[in-house]
């Protein structure tokens, strides 16, 4: 079993998040975003896939390998049209680059109002803020968790641990219900 | 809740009738059961006028619900649905406005508006609670954010209400110091 499996069977409290923000360490960054993804497929059927990482045709290939059904996914991906023109997928919306916040944005809240969701996954803040300040993530985060929560979505954010005395990380404790650092996280509870 | 918090946040209360206009600075992960806490003990007497910034009112009406806490005399100004939503859906219990944005903030704009509005239609004993004074600076200058706070107080001597602005820790001290004059107490929740 993937590490960051069972998130969400274990702690009641998890479970009635409807926005969790999880700080990954950095080595433990893709086993435990792969847990997320299996687990999330194995517990529901339409999830949202921001990814700000990996380009959907690596994600395609690491879903094939690990057998996840891709079916129940659609993927916003802002990698690929910085390397190449896509080809257009039907399962997949191209942005053209991670710091398109008025892209991204009008992507995420056109694709939660013409899909139902059960889940958002978005990968990661940490690329965000590579890209802009704080305070200009921070703005952005703000309204994308608030659209989520009207909507009655749900949403898993990801963070870098090195990211996580950072401004936003602070700031978006006031906007989240549950930051978790995952380094210190088990399935039975304990830290 | 740590036990060090919750004996802060009971000293807080017991205090919390005899302060006109409070300030409370909480570490982020304790911000939710500061207000929590606050909101609880001050709804048992007065209306509350919730300004809604950190989240929608629909989510902070759940929390408080969760929490045992009778919504019925707490009315929402809510700065942040009208941002997200195109179509808003009227509000059957009219203990909801909504202003345009969390930046609309100066003088005539909906969320003074909405905080005038509430104000003048609730007779009896009152509270206004603003959540978040960091949320306000994500998204204002600080000299707006200044200017609505002392707005907020002359709110608080004309109409006889209660203000608490809640915010995290670690951010905004020099804002801090310079409003904390306005404030009867500024209390820190380590």
């Amino acid at each position: 079993m993937p590490i960051g499996s069972d998130i969400f069977t274990s702690l009641e409290e998890i479970k009635e998040s409807q926005i969790l923000v999880l700080v990954i360490p950095d080595k433990q960054y893709t086993d435990r975003l792969q847990g997320i993804v299996k687990e999330l497929s194995n517990n529901y059927q339409s999830i949202c896939y921001v990814s700000l990482n990996r380009p959907y045709r690596t994600l395609k290939k690491n879903f094939e390998e690990n057998r996840i059904d891709i079916g129940k996914f659609f993927f916003i991906d802002a990698i690929t049209k910085t390397a190449e023109i896509p080809t257009p997928t039907e399962n997949c919306e191209f942005i053209s680059s991670p710091n398109a916040l008025t892209e991204l944005s009008l992507a995420i809240s056109n694709s939660l109002e013409r899909k139902k969701f059960d889940y958002i996954l978005f990968d990661s803040l940490s690329t965000l803020l590579v890209y802009e300040s704080d305070i200009v993530v921070t703005q952005f985060v703000h309204f994308l968790m608030a659209k989520i929560r009207v909507v009655g979505c749900r949403a898993i954010f990801t963070c870098l641990k090195q990211d996580l005395d950072s401004v936003l990380l602070k700031d978006i404790n006031m906007f989240a219900d549950r930051v978790i650092d995952m380094e210190y996280w088990s399935p039975d509870g304990s830290r | 809740m740590k036990e060090i918090v919750k004996k802060q946040l009971d000293d807080l209360n017991k205090r919390l009738e005899s302060l006109d206009k409070v300030l409370i600075i909480a570490p982020d992960d304790f911000l939710v059961d500061t207000m929590i806490s606050v909101v609880r003990n001050l709804s048992k007497k007065h209306y509350g006028i919730y300004i809604s910034l950190n989240k929608p009112h629909t989510t902070i009406n759940q929390i408080l619900e969760k929490n045992g806490i009778k919504t019925e005399k707490i009315y929402f100004v809510d700065c942040i649905t009208a941002v997200v939503h195109k179509t808003i859906e009227k509000d059957k219990t009219k203990r909801v406005l909504f202003a345009s944005h969390p930046s609309d903030i100066r003088k005539g704009g909906t969320i003074p508006e909405s905080i005038d509005k509430f104000i003048k239609a609730i007779p009896n004993e009152k509270f206004i609670l603003v959540d978040a004074l960091r949320t306000l600076l994500i998204h204002n200058e600080p000299k707006h954010v200044s200017e609505f706070i002392h707005n907020l107080a002359r709110i608080s001597k004309e109409f006889k209400t209660k203000i608490v602005v809640l915010t995290r820790k670690d951010h905004d001290e020099e804002l801090i110091e310079r409003i904390s004059p306005i404030f009867d107490e500024v209390v820190r929740i380590k």
